[in-house]
């Protein structure tokens, strides 16, 4: 078991350099350049300068290596878009409003989605399971950004009672912060509900709830202690891809909202052809996503004895 | 696309197939009393046919697929026409959805989007089902290496962020000859489709490996049957359920990133009409009117949510122990 995670952690290494290469060749593909003519307001000669000094005219298998040279000393490189501002430099400030904005949509996501499928399935058939179905499924038929520009009517434009763009801390200032969340969280929202929904029915059916039921326990009891947790053991586990998910896939909402983050940055760097950005992006969005996803398989593990990885 | 991890995982807790092996057990004897005996297919349609949501979701596709084929006899104007003087009017007699900001019908132009969205909802399965089906099956039957290679290679396209790694291909590709076909569609098709093929990847593999180990493909091995007789006869029909279902959710999932494409601005443009693009295109007048939004996210809407349905009705008729 510990020789599988371990050969997995190790496996991260060849999948994220395959990731490095496979970005770099594919970019250097898109055609045009971050120095093209027309595309900033310097001269031939200074566009010319500029291609030389970032080894831009070199062949791509070369600009590789250099590339491969810097990484691995830490160095993303220079960012080509902001002249004189390093990629590090930039990252350093953009991550912290795609991992607060991440972490607040998994929490508002996890809260409601459980709270709200575990009212559908104690109240099964009710008005109130009614009510939580429906807001789950409205909530997953609804792209993320169409549901942030109704929000934005309503919030911002209409009532003022919300600012419609930008981004503070999320906790000191936290209104900015409301509307993206709830953009971005009411799809992983509802498919937690209705997970959990499942989830809770399935083991309500279990022999342990009967028999828990026959030796008179009280019904709470039944429900926090026999029913809820079991309930909890497949959702806890979707938590861990619904927040890479989160993290990696904000950056519509990141981009309407003119939210300073990673998302953002990343968009920006591919319609500029910023190389060294969006290498930088992917690799840390590739980091992020195998991670999670080892801490899943591990989490299953943990949760469930009966699974044993080989 | 965390959803489709997602959805992956938590569809194996290992504790529902005691139960459900159970309830097939007592629900065989069932199928004996009934006295004519049904196929496996059409066996699966009576029980899609009981669904009454999934049959709502799938008579909605197939409308929203007749406006999509016959948008032209359909419309009532054409998606580029403009109407001068009739700018971001609200719904009347002559304009049903009312107008967008240059004056085009928006109407008109839904049912044009649904064209591009039911396009890419289905192009692109199919370029997920032809690279799924390579990588997959070559995994499970093609031996040690080739499975230990193509797994890994899943695994790198697994580690890319899904929607980023579907605009760079897209940037990729729209320098390509790709580009000069149906306004750039292919593009969004191919750039979607050599993304989100993993899950579907995988699904397969799993399928086939279990299926190699099955007595009735031992048996027909021990007959003499060719290897390409067990493969197409034996274990293809028998993969073909769960990956029905797989497909019938990817559309929506498909739908849904060519619309946030389109809405950030590249992938369909306009004029061509799209659903993403009109919806990115009302925002701008906002201020003024919701209808040139609400319409086109009320399609899209209603379109992933048809497809939801049929393809838990699908999954629920195709695999009855899953209920």
């Amino acid at each position: 078991m510990t020789g599988y995670f371990l050969r997995r952690l190790l496996w991260i290494i060849p999948i994220l350099w395959l990731v490095t290469l496979i970005t770099f060749g594919l970019m250097h593909l898109v055609q045009g350049g971050p120095f093209e003519a027309g595309s900033g307001k310097s001269s031939a000669a200074a566009r010319q300068a500029l291609i030389s000094k970032y080894h831009l005219d070199e062949p791509v298998w070369k600009q590789y290596g250099y590339y491969m040279g810097d990484l691995l000393q830490g160095d993303f490189g220079p960012d080509l878009v902001r002249q004189g501002d390093t990629v590090n430099n930039i990252l350093g400030q953009s991550w912290r409003p795609t991992v607060e904005l991440g972490i607040l949509t998994t929490l508002y996501a996890s809260i409601v989605g459980i709270f709200l499928g575990i009212l559908a399935a104690v109240r099964r058939n009710s008005v109130l399971d009614y009510l939580s179905v429906g807001f789950a499924t409205l909530g997953a038929s609804t792209p993320n950004f169409v549901l942030g520009i109704m929000l934005v009517i309503l919030f911002a434009v209409k009532l003022h009672w919300l600012p419609a763009v930008g981004w503070s801390d999320g906790i000191t200032d936290w209104k900015p912060a409301v509307l993206p969340v709830i953009s971005l969280g009411s799809l992983p929202a509802a498919y937690i509900a209705r997970i959990t929904r499942a989830s809770m029915l399935e083991v309500m059916n279990q022999d342990y709830v009967r028999t828990a039921r026959a030796k008179g326990l009280r019904e709470r009891v039944i429900t926090l202690r026999h029913i809820v947790r079991n309930a909890m053991i497949p959702v806890l586990t979707l938590i861990g891809p619904i927040s890479a998910g989160l993290l990696t896939g904000s950056f519509v909402i990141e981009y309407f909202f003119a939210i300073p983050g990673i998302g953002r940055a990343y968009v920006q760097a591919i319609l500029g052809r910023d190389y060294p950005m969006i290498m930088a992006t992917t690799l840390l969005y590739a980091t992020i996503i195998v991670i999670a996803n080892l801490i899943v398989d591990l989490l299953y593990a943990v949760v469930d004895p009966r699974i044993r990885y080989s | 696309m965390a959803q489709d991890h997602a959805q992956r995982t938590a569809s194996s807790p290992p504790a529902a197939v005691a139960t459900s092996e159970a309830a097939a057990a007592i629900a065989l004897p069932e199928l004996y009393v009934r006295g004519r005996a049904r196929g496996l297919w059409s066996d699966a349609f009576h029980r899609l046919l009981k669904n009454r949501l999934a049959v709502l979701g799938g008579i909605i596709i197939l409308l929203f697929t007749i406006a999509a084929v016959f948008a032209p006899l359909i419309a009532p104007y054409g998606y580029q026409e403009i109407f001068s003087g009739h700018i971001i009017e609200d719904p009347s007699a002559s304009h049903l959805f009312g107008t967008n900001l240059s004056g085009q019908d928006t109407l008109s132009r839904v049912i044009y989007g649904a064209r591009n969205s039911l396009g890419v909802g289905v192009f692109v399965q199919f370029i997920i089902l032809g690279i799924a089906i390579v990588v997959g099956g070559g995994a499970a039957l093609g031996g040690k290496w080739a499975d230990a290679i193509l797994m890994r290679l899943t695994d790198v396209v697994y580690a890319f962020p899904d929607l980023l790694f579907v605009i760079l291909l897209q940037q990729v590709l729209a320098g390509t000859r790709l580009a000069s076909y149906v306004g750039g569609l292919f593009v969004v098709f191919f750039a979607i489709g050599l993304v989100a093929w993993v899950n579907l990847a995988r699904l397969i593999r799993g399928q086939m490996l279990s299926l190699k180990t099955t007595d009735y493909v031992i048996a027909a091995e021990a007959i003499g049957a060719t290897r390409m007789r067990i493969v197409l006869r034996h274990m293809l029909p028998n993969t073909l359920s769960p990956v029905i279902v797989a497909l019938t959710f990817g559309i929506p999932s498909a739908i849904f990133t060519e619309a946030t494409l389109s809405f950030i601005g590249i992938g369909i443009r306009p004029p061509l009409a799209d659903w993403g693009n009109m919806i990115y295109d009302g925002y701008g007048a906002v201020s003024a009117t919701p209808w040139p939004i609400f319409f086109p996210a009320l399609a899209l809407a209603i379109t992933f949510l048809s497809f939801q349905f049929l393809g838990d009705g699908l999954r629920d008729a195709l695999d009855p122990r899953t209920r």
